[in-house]
Protein backbone atom coordinates (compact mmCIF):
# COMPACT_ATOMS: atom_id res chain seq x y z
CA UNK A 1 0.00 0.00 0.00
CA UNK A 2 3.07 2.20 0.62
CA UNK A 3 4.45 1.65 -2.38
CA UNK A 4 1.65 2.25 -4.58
CA UNK A 5 0.54 5.30 -2.54
CA UNK A 6 4.28 6.35 -3.40
CA UNK A 7 4.22 5.36 -6.61
CA UNK A 8 0.42 7.55 -7.55
CA UNK A 9 2.18 10.85 -5.71
CA UNK A 10 5.50 9.92 -8.45
CA UNK A 11 2.79 10.04 -10.76
CA UNK A 12 0.88 12.91 -10.20
CA UNK A 13 4.41 14.87 -10.06
CA UNK A 14 4.96 14.26 -13.78
CA UNK A 15 1.48 14.68 -15.12
CA UNK A 16 0.26 17.99 -13.10
CA UNK A 17 1.79 21.40 -13.37
CA UNK A 18 4.57 23.93 -11.31
CA UNK A 19 3.71 26.54 -8.99
CA UNK A 20 6.59 26.13 -7.05
CA UNK A 21 9.71 28.14 -6.44
CA UNK A 22 11.43 28.65 -10.32
CA UNK A 23 15.09 28.41 -8.83
CA UNK A 24 16.33 30.14 -11.85
CA UNK A 25 14.33 32.73 -13.50
CA UNK A 26 14.08 35.14 -16.73
CA UNK A 27 17.71 36.90 -17.21
CA UNK A 28 18.49 39.69 -14.84
CA UNK A 29 15.42 38.83 -12.58
CA UNK A 30 16.37 38.44 -8.73
CA UNK A 31 13.83 36.70 -6.80
CA UNK A 32 13.57 36.17 -2.87
CA UNK A 33 11.75 33.20 -1.41
CA UNK A 34 10.86 31.88 2.25
CA UNK A 35 9.20 28.84 3.07
CA UNK A 36 8.34 28.73 6.67
CA UNK A 37 7.07 25.95 8.99
CA UNK A 38 6.71 24.92 13.00
CA UNK A 39 10.37 23.79 13.10
CA UNK A 40 11.38 25.14 9.60
CA UNK A 41 12.29 28.58 8.11
CA UNK A 42 13.80 29.12 4.74
CA UNK A 43 15.27 31.87 3.00
CA UNK A 44 16.40 31.87 -0.80
CA UNK A 45 17.48 34.82 -2.90
CA UNK A 46 18.45 33.85 -6.75
CA UNK A 47 19.75 36.62 -8.92
CA UNK A 48 19.18 34.88 -12.66
CA UNK A 49 22.33 35.95 -14.77
CA UNK A 50 21.27 33.71 -17.27
CA UNK A 51 17.93 32.18 -18.21
CA UNK A 52 19.41 29.02 -17.26
CA UNK A 53 22.04 29.70 -14.18
CA UNK A 54 21.16 31.59 -11.10
CA UNK A 55 23.95 32.57 -8.40
CA UNK A 56 22.15 32.46 -5.01
CA UNK A 57 22.16 32.34 -1.12
CA UNK A 58 20.02 29.83 1.13
CA UNK A 59 19.80 29.88 4.67
CA UNK A 60 17.74 27.37 6.26
CA UNK A 61 16.87 26.25 9.86
CA UNK A 62 15.46 23.15 10.85
CA UNK A 63 15.12 22.40 14.71
CA UNK A 64 18.50 23.74 16.16
CA UNK A 65 20.65 22.98 13.17
CA UNK A 66 21.41 26.18 10.29
CA UNK A 67 22.94 26.45 7.32
CA UNK A 68 23.97 29.22 5.05
CA UNK A 69 24.79 28.09 1.76
CA UNK A 70 25.81 29.82 -0.81
CA UNK A 71 24.77 27.75 -4.36
CA UNK A 72 24.29 27.71 -8.19
CA UNK A 73 21.12 26.63 -9.59
CA UNK A 74 20.83 25.01 -13.06
CA UNK A 75 17.97 24.89 -15.41
CA UNK A 76 19.03 21.89 -16.94
CA UNK A 77 16.16 21.27 -19.18
CA UNK A 78 12.39 23.20 -19.96
CA UNK A 79 9.83 21.69 -22.26
CA UNK A 80 7.63 24.84 -23.68
CA UNK A 81 4.42 23.56 -25.05
CA UNK A 82 1.39 25.96 -25.67
CA UNK A 83 -0.71 25.18 -22.73
CA UNK A 84 2.49 24.08 -20.19
CA UNK A 85 5.68 24.03 -19.09
CA UNK A 86 8.35 21.35 -17.48
CA UNK A 87 11.12 21.85 -16.00
CA UNK A 88 14.02 20.15 -14.78
CA UNK A 89 16.46 21.98 -12.31
CA UNK A 90 20.11 21.09 -10.26
CA UNK A 91 21.48 23.18 -7.69
CA UNK A 92 24.64 22.35 -5.60
CA UNK A 93 26.74 24.29 -2.95
CA UNK A 94 29.28 24.40 -0.61
CA UNK A 95 28.57 26.82 2.83
CA UNK A 96 28.56 26.44 6.73
CA UNK A 97 26.64 24.88 8.79
CA UNK A 98 25.94 25.88 12.80
CA UNK A 99 24.96 22.96 15.47
CA UNK A 100 25.74 21.47 18.48
CA UNK A 101 27.46 25.16 19.45
CA UNK A 102 29.78 24.06 16.00
CA UNK A 103 30.32 25.72 12.92
CA UNK A 104 31.48 23.05 10.17
CA UNK A 105 31.38 22.97 6.47
CA UNK A 106 28.29 21.84 4.81
CA UNK A 107 27.96 20.20 1.26
CA UNK A 108 24.72 20.92 -0.70
CA UNK A 109 22.56 19.39 -3.98
CA UNK A 110 19.23 19.46 -4.96
CA UNK A 111 17.14 18.44 -8.04
CA UNK A 112 13.63 19.50 -8.68
CA UNK A 113 11.65 18.84 -11.34
CA UNK A 114 7.77 20.61 -12.20
CA UNK A 115 5.42 20.51 -14.50
CA UNK A 116 2.31 23.15 -14.56
CA UNK A 117 -0.22 24.22 -16.86
CA UNK A 118 -2.80 27.41 -16.07
CA UNK A 119 -5.01 24.80 -14.65
CA UNK A 120 -2.83 22.15 -12.67
CA UNK A 121 0.98 22.28 -11.13
CA UNK A 122 2.78 19.06 -9.45
CA UNK A 123 6.63 19.37 -8.86
CA UNK A 124 9.27 17.07 -7.00
CA UNK A 125 12.18 17.78 -4.81
CA UNK A 126 15.23 16.42 -3.32
CA UNK A 127 17.53 18.33 -0.95
CA UNK A 128 20.31 17.01 0.55
CA UNK A 129 22.51 18.53 3.01
CA UNK A 130 26.13 16.75 3.03
CA UNK A 131 27.38 17.24 6.91
CA UNK A 132 30.49 16.72 8.71
CA UNK A 133 31.35 15.14 11.79
CA UNK A 134 33.69 16.44 14.37
CA UNK A 135 35.40 14.93 17.22
CA UNK A 136 32.61 15.38 19.52
CA UNK A 137 29.84 15.04 17.19
CA UNK A 138 28.52 12.60 14.69
CA UNK A 139 26.35 14.16 12.34
CA UNK A 140 23.54 12.68 9.87
CA UNK A 141 23.34 13.76 6.29
CA UNK A 142 19.87 15.78 6.33
CA UNK A 143 17.55 14.79 2.90
CA UNK A 144 14.47 16.68 2.53
CA UNK A 145 12.06 15.69 -0.38
CA UNK A 146 9.02 17.30 -0.91
CA UNK A 147 6.05 16.79 -3.19
CA UNK A 148 3.04 18.91 -4.08
CA UNK A 149 0.61 18.48 -6.73
CA UNK A 150 -1.80 21.87 -6.96
CA UNK A 151 -5.22 23.20 -9.02
CA UNK A 152 -6.66 26.39 -9.93
CA UNK A 153 -9.77 26.10 -9.04
CA UNK A 154 -10.54 29.22 -11.72
CA UNK A 155 -8.84 30.50 -14.43
CA UNK A 156 -7.23 33.82 -13.92
CA UNK A 157 -5.43 36.14 -16.52
CA UNK A 158 -2.11 37.90 -15.73
CA UNK A 159 -3.81 40.95 -14.15
CA UNK A 160 -6.03 38.81 -11.75
CA UNK A 161 -5.58 37.32 -8.78
CA UNK A 162 -4.82 33.65 -9.00
CA UNK A 163 -6.11 31.11 -6.47
CA UNK A 164 -4.55 27.69 -6.49
CA UNK A 165 -5.23 24.97 -4.05
CA UNK A 166 -2.08 22.79 -3.09
CA UNK A 167 -1.62 19.63 -1.16
CA UNK A 168 2.37 19.04 -0.22
CA UNK A 169 4.08 15.85 1.18
CA UNK A 170 7.50 16.33 2.82
CA UNK A 171 9.78 13.93 3.92
CA UNK A 172 12.52 14.68 6.00
CA UNK A 173 15.44 12.07 7.19
CA UNK A 174 13.66 9.43 9.07
CA UNK A 175 10.64 11.43 10.43
CA UNK A 176 7.27 10.32 8.90
CA UNK A 177 5.82 12.01 5.85
CA UNK A 178 4.15 15.66 6.85
CA UNK A 179 0.90 16.31 4.93
CA UNK A 180 -0.01 19.90 4.33
CA UNK A 181 -2.67 21.80 2.35
CA UNK A 182 -2.09 25.21 1.46
CA UNK A 183 -4.23 28.30 -0.12
CA UNK A 184 -1.83 29.74 -2.87
CA UNK A 185 -2.52 33.90 -3.61
CA UNK A 186 -0.56 34.70 -6.58
CA UNK A 187 -1.02 38.10 -8.01
CA UNK A 188 1.44 39.41 -10.91
CA UNK A 189 5.22 39.45 -9.01
CA UNK A 190 4.04 38.52 -5.78
CA UNK A 191 2.84 35.20 -4.45
CA UNK A 192 1.31 34.01 -1.01
CA UNK A 193 0.55 30.47 0.74
CA UNK A 194 -0.92 30.23 4.05
CA UNK A 195 -0.95 26.27 5.01
CA UNK A 196 -1.82 24.03 7.30
CA UNK A 197 -0.64 20.93 8.04
CA UNK A 198 -2.13 17.47 8.75
CA UNK A 199 -0.96 17.13 12.37
CA UNK A 200 -1.76 20.57 12.91
CA UNK A 201 1.01 22.75 12.29
CA UNK A 202 1.07 25.81 10.69
CA UNK A 203 3.09 26.61 7.31
CA UNK A 204 3.43 30.16 5.25
CA UNK A 205 5.77 31.12 2.27
CA UNK A 206 6.00 34.15 0.48
CA UNK A 207 7.78 34.21 -2.92
CA UNK A 208 8.58 37.87 -5.02
CA UNK A 209 10.24 38.73 -8.24
CA UNK A 210 12.16 41.94 -9.49
CA UNK B 1 -12.44 77.30 -42.95
CA UNK B 2 -9.62 77.80 -40.40
CA UNK B 3 -11.30 75.18 -38.28
CA UNK B 4 -11.96 72.82 -41.42
CA UNK B 5 -8.51 72.77 -42.11
CA UNK B 6 -7.25 72.08 -38.45
CA UNK B 7 -9.84 69.16 -37.83
CA UNK B 8 -8.00 68.20 -41.29
CA UNK B 9 -4.52 68.71 -39.69
CA UNK B 10 -5.37 66.97 -36.78
CA UNK B 11 -7.03 63.29 -38.58
CA UNK B 12 -4.07 62.97 -40.95
CA UNK B 13 -1.65 63.24 -37.97
CA UNK B 14 -3.64 61.03 -36.11
CA UNK B 15 -3.23 58.66 -38.54
CA UNK B 16 0.25 59.26 -39.44
CA UNK B 17 1.32 58.45 -36.58
CA UNK B 18 -0.32 55.45 -35.65
CA UNK B 19 1.62 53.29 -33.12
CA UNK B 20 2.43 50.06 -34.62
CA UNK B 21 1.65 46.57 -32.97
CA UNK B 22 2.55 43.15 -33.38
CA UNK B 23 1.42 40.43 -31.62
CA UNK B 24 3.04 37.31 -30.83
CA UNK B 25 2.19 33.85 -29.65
CA UNK B 26 4.18 32.49 -26.54
CA UNK B 27 4.72 28.94 -25.99
CA UNK B 28 5.20 28.01 -22.35
CA UNK B 29 3.90 31.38 -20.80
CA UNK B 30 1.44 29.82 -17.95
CA UNK B 31 1.63 31.77 -14.87
CA UNK B 32 1.63 35.33 -14.01
CA UNK B 33 5.74 35.18 -12.99
CA UNK B 34 6.13 34.28 -16.65
CA UNK B 35 3.89 37.44 -18.02
CA UNK B 36 6.08 39.83 -15.44
CA UNK B 37 9.26 38.83 -16.46
CA UNK B 38 8.48 38.64 -20.54
CA UNK B 39 6.45 42.45 -19.68
CA UNK B 40 9.83 43.00 -18.00
CA UNK B 41 12.29 42.50 -21.06
CA UNK B 42 9.68 43.96 -23.05
CA UNK B 43 9.41 47.25 -21.94
CA UNK B 44 13.29 47.83 -21.33
CA UNK B 45 13.39 48.08 -24.92
CA UNK B 46 13.63 51.63 -26.01
CA UNK B 47 11.41 50.57 -29.32
CA UNK B 48 8.64 49.33 -27.62
CA UNK B 49 5.92 52.29 -25.60
CA UNK B 50 3.37 49.02 -24.77
CA UNK B 51 3.33 46.04 -23.26
CA UNK B 52 -0.14 43.57 -23.13
CA UNK B 53 -0.09 39.98 -22.27
CA UNK B 54 -2.80 37.72 -21.87
CA UNK B 55 -1.93 34.08 -20.24
CA UNK B 56 -5.68 33.12 -21.75
CA UNK B 57 -4.51 33.70 -25.26
CA UNK B 58 -0.60 32.79 -24.63
CA UNK B 59 0.08 35.99 -26.58
CA UNK B 60 2.12 39.04 -25.89
CA UNK B 61 0.82 42.54 -27.61
CA UNK B 62 3.87 44.67 -28.26
CA UNK B 63 2.81 48.71 -29.38
CA UNK B 64 5.80 50.10 -30.55
CA UNK B 65 6.95 53.61 -30.74
CA UNK B 66 6.50 55.89 -33.29
CA UNK B 67 8.77 54.54 -36.41
CA UNK B 68 10.48 51.74 -34.30
CA UNK B 69 10.10 48.44 -34.50
CA UNK B 70 11.93 45.29 -33.24
CA UNK B 71 13.27 42.87 -36.01
CA UNK B 72 11.51 39.00 -35.10
CA UNK B 73 15.34 37.51 -34.28
CA UNK B 74 15.11 40.38 -31.24
CA UNK B 75 11.96 39.03 -29.98
CA UNK B 76 12.99 35.63 -30.17
CA UNK B 77 16.17 36.82 -28.14
CA UNK B 78 14.41 38.51 -25.41
CA UNK B 79 11.77 35.63 -25.46
CA UNK B 80 14.51 33.31 -25.14
CA UNK B 81 16.29 35.38 -22.39
CA UNK B 82 13.38 35.40 -20.43
CA UNK B 83 12.97 31.36 -20.65
CA UNK B 84 10.18 30.69 -23.96
CA UNK B 85 9.50 30.24 -26.97
CA UNK B 86 7.81 32.56 -29.69
CA UNK B 87 5.99 31.98 -32.85
CA UNK B 88 4.97 34.39 -35.02
CA UNK B 89 1.61 33.10 -36.64
CA UNK B 90 -0.43 35.46 -34.64
CA UNK B 91 -2.27 38.08 -35.59
CA UNK B 92 -0.91 41.47 -36.64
Amino acid sequence: MKIQMIGLLILAAFHSTEVFAHPVSYQGATSMMSYNKDQENELLVTYSIKSYLAVALEYYKVEKVTYTVPRLDFLLKRWNSEDSQANIYLSGGYGAERSYEEQVGVGFASAEADWESRKYYTSLQYNRFFRKDTPSVGRVDFEDTKLRAGVAPYLADFNEINTWLILEAEKMNDKSVQLTQFVRLFYKNVLIEVGAGFDGGWAFNYMVHF
Amino acid sequence: MKAFLLAALILTSSVSFAAESETVNVKGMVCSFCAQGITKKFKEQPEVAEVEVSLEKKFVKLTYAEGKKLSHEKIESLLKESGYEVSFNAQK
